[in-house]
């Protein structure tokens, strides 16, 4: 951005974070006001322990929960939205605890809505400032390090009506408060955890390279990418160091917060539309996108993405680099990342890895891609053509 | 009897203070910005218009908003009161300019202030920079807006100088240069009679 240029930044979260953050939920509801929250979360979470978990770290609390909603698929759509706010209301809740990934936390944003605002259209609260004023208490437990949406103001869920994909953008989203704890994402799989950590690398690099960055979006990123530089392949080999999990988790969140202040560009809408288009899972489009889309920016973007070699290989491969070289090393350093954790994790590198993306659908997704809201934000212009040739390279 | 009004603020005591309170501490507003807003009107006035010639002139144009159905209206407005450029696709496919146009839009484009409506209605920021910085709020349906963002960055090219569009778009849209220049000259002898059409 220009110096002296206007920016925003916005991030009311409190954010609890460590071994024991957990521990911490009951007095964070008690200090909300909320004494009957509704647990919104997946069979997938309740089935790995998860909840057990947290409800043996509020042991010896007052927490008392009114109904535990444990039916969110993982492409959550209104319907789902519409039947958790009905047990909210039966079981005369007053509070939300999302306990889950992306799928989960969007869902439980999109129930407090409802929930608040009353009605069960939530269609009419979708697009950007539909949704003013403060929502019921909601606290948020990723058990995934990769989303970042505990710290975003952003939701999507799916129109179970009209088979489309609805956005909400509105700072009421937020939540109140984020618990990192190192246990719930322990039992991550190598797979999920190298593709959620992908995904967190490439919030924090679109959001270092993108039209809304700014100073203060800059140092959340900076930091992310370096804690994911650093721990993703530590993790994938040591699953069980909860130190390095905490690192990955606290490096989502700020991921999180850097994009949802200055937003994210072409990887995100190559891998929404393929999302769409092929049912690609988010993480492994975004590990595919990342270093394309990088060398598609490279000749608006050269120097933001020559500054991000630091964070992504350290300061002294920076300084040995010469400056005309730190791009390209950048990018060869997210390429070096993804060749391990195909390695060791199996995660795909090119759409044909995926299994799931042939040519014929490459019109589809291109076309689905200029139509995706954070094509907007991204520095350089792509168009239906710039598209397509972007996925023959990734194919 | 309150030694004080405010200890009974429905007695007579109170009334006589809140009218010496608003006296002395009177509701402030800021004053207008009457030349501002009047080269927002007549810049949005010119883009309105511009853009259902442009729709009616370009097949390029035309085949971006070729998917918005009869009756879908959008506008470009400055938060809160105006000024706006509303258009309105009817029955028969042409796009027409309405003027302010409704007050909920099926896509509506806020400026959040005259401060960002100036930065991009007098060509100094890129309106995808203003979009960035939440100077340029957008509600509705999204494929449509995109579409409508890539219909309004042909117009611009349409209707301005290779410079100025250079200043304001990502990267100028690729238009063979007789269609450009003769599309250019039809709008620029259009554009003094085409007024707004009454809804």
């Amino acid at each position: 951005m220009k110096r002296g240029e206007y920016f925003e930044f916005h991030n009311p979260v409190k954010i609890l974070a460590g071994k024991s953050a957990l521990d911490s939920l009951p007095n964070e509801l008690e200090r909300l006001g909320s004494k009957r929250p509704l647990l919104v979360t997946d069979k997938g979470v309740r089935a790995v322990g998860l909840l057990d978990t947290l409800l043996k770290a509020a042991g010896e609390s007052s927490l008392v929960l009114g109904a535990v909603f444990d039916d969110v698929p993982p492409d959550s759509g209104t319907r789902t939205v519409a039947a958790a706010a009905k047990v909210y209301r039966e079981k005369a809740c007053d509070g939300i605890v999302a306990v889950g990934g992306g799928s989960v936390i969007d869902t439980a944003k999109a129930v407090n809505v409802l929930v608040t605002k009353g009605g069960d259209d939530l269609v009419a609260y979708s697009g950007a400032g539909a949704i003013t004023g403060r929502l019921s208490p909601f606290l948020v437990v990723p058990t995934t390090a990769g989303t970042g949406s505990e710290c975003t103001l952003v939701a999507v869920v799916r129109d179970d009506e009209r088979a489309r994909k609805l956005l909400f953008v509105s700072a009421s989203l937020l939540p109140d408060a984020a618990i990192l704890d190192p246990r719930m994402t322990l039992t991550l799989p190598p797979l999920v955890t190298a593709a959620t950590g992908m995904d967190a690398l490439t919030h924090a690099i679109e959001a270092s390279i993108c039209l809304g960055k700014n100073p203060l979006s800059d140092v959340y990123a900076d930091t992310a990418i370096r804690l994911v530089s650093e721990r993703l392949v530590h993790v994938v080999r040591n699953p069980s160091d909860t130190e390095a999990r905490l690192d990955l988790a606290v490096a989502s969140t700020m991921a999180g917060i850097a994009f949802s202040n200055s937003m994210v560009g072409l990887v995100h809408s190559l891998g929404h539309a393929t999302g769409a288009v092929c049912h690609v899972p988010h993480g492994v489009a975004m590990n595919i996108f990342l270093p394309h889309a990088l060398e598609y920016n490279l000749e608006s973007r050269a120097a933001e993405i020559g500054r991000l070699l630091l964070p992504l290989a350290g300061p002294e491969a920076y300084h040995r680099t010469p400056e005309a070289g730190r791009p390209a090393a950048a990018i060869a350093r997210v390429r070096e990342l993804q060749d391990t954790l195909s390695g060791l994790a199996k995660l795909p590198r090119r759409l044909s890895e995926t299994g799931k993306v042939g040519k014929e659908h490459h019109a589809a997704i291109a076309r689905a891609a200029i139509d995706d809201a954070s094509i907007a934000y991204n520095p350089a212009e792509a168009t239906l053509a710039d598209c397509l040739a972007l996925l023959e390279r990734a194919d | 009897m309150p030694h004080n009004a405010y200890e009974s603020p429905s007695g007579r005591g109170a009334k006589n203070m809140d009218a010496s309170i608003d006296k002395a501490y009177p509701d402030v507003q800021p004053p207008g910005r009457p030349v501002a807003r009047l080269y927002a009107r007549v810049a949005l006035g010119l883009v309105g218009r511009a853009f259902a010639l442009a729709q009616r002139l370009d097949p390029d144009v035309r085949r971006e908003l070729a998917d918005l159905p009869a009756g879908f209206a959008f506008a470009l407005r400055v938060h809160p009161r105006g000024p706006s450029a509303a258009l309105r696709m009817g029955a028969d496919g042409k796009l027409r300019y309405v003027g302010f146009g409704p007050e909920a839009p099926e896509v509506l484009m806020r400026f959040q202030n005259m401060a960002s409506a100036l930065s991009v209605l007098t060509f100094s920021a890129s309106a995808f920079e203003v979009y960035a910085r939440n100077g340029l709020a957008v509600s509705g349906d999204l494929p449509a807006t995109m579409a409508i963002i890539r219909a309004l960055g042909l117009v611009e090219t349409l209707l301005l100088p290779r410079f100025v569009v250079r200043r304001v778009l990502k990267r100028v849209p690729d238009i063979p240069f007789l269609r450009k220049h003769g599309v250019r000259v039809a709008l620029y002898l259009s554009l003094p009679f085409a007024g707004p059409t009454k809804e």
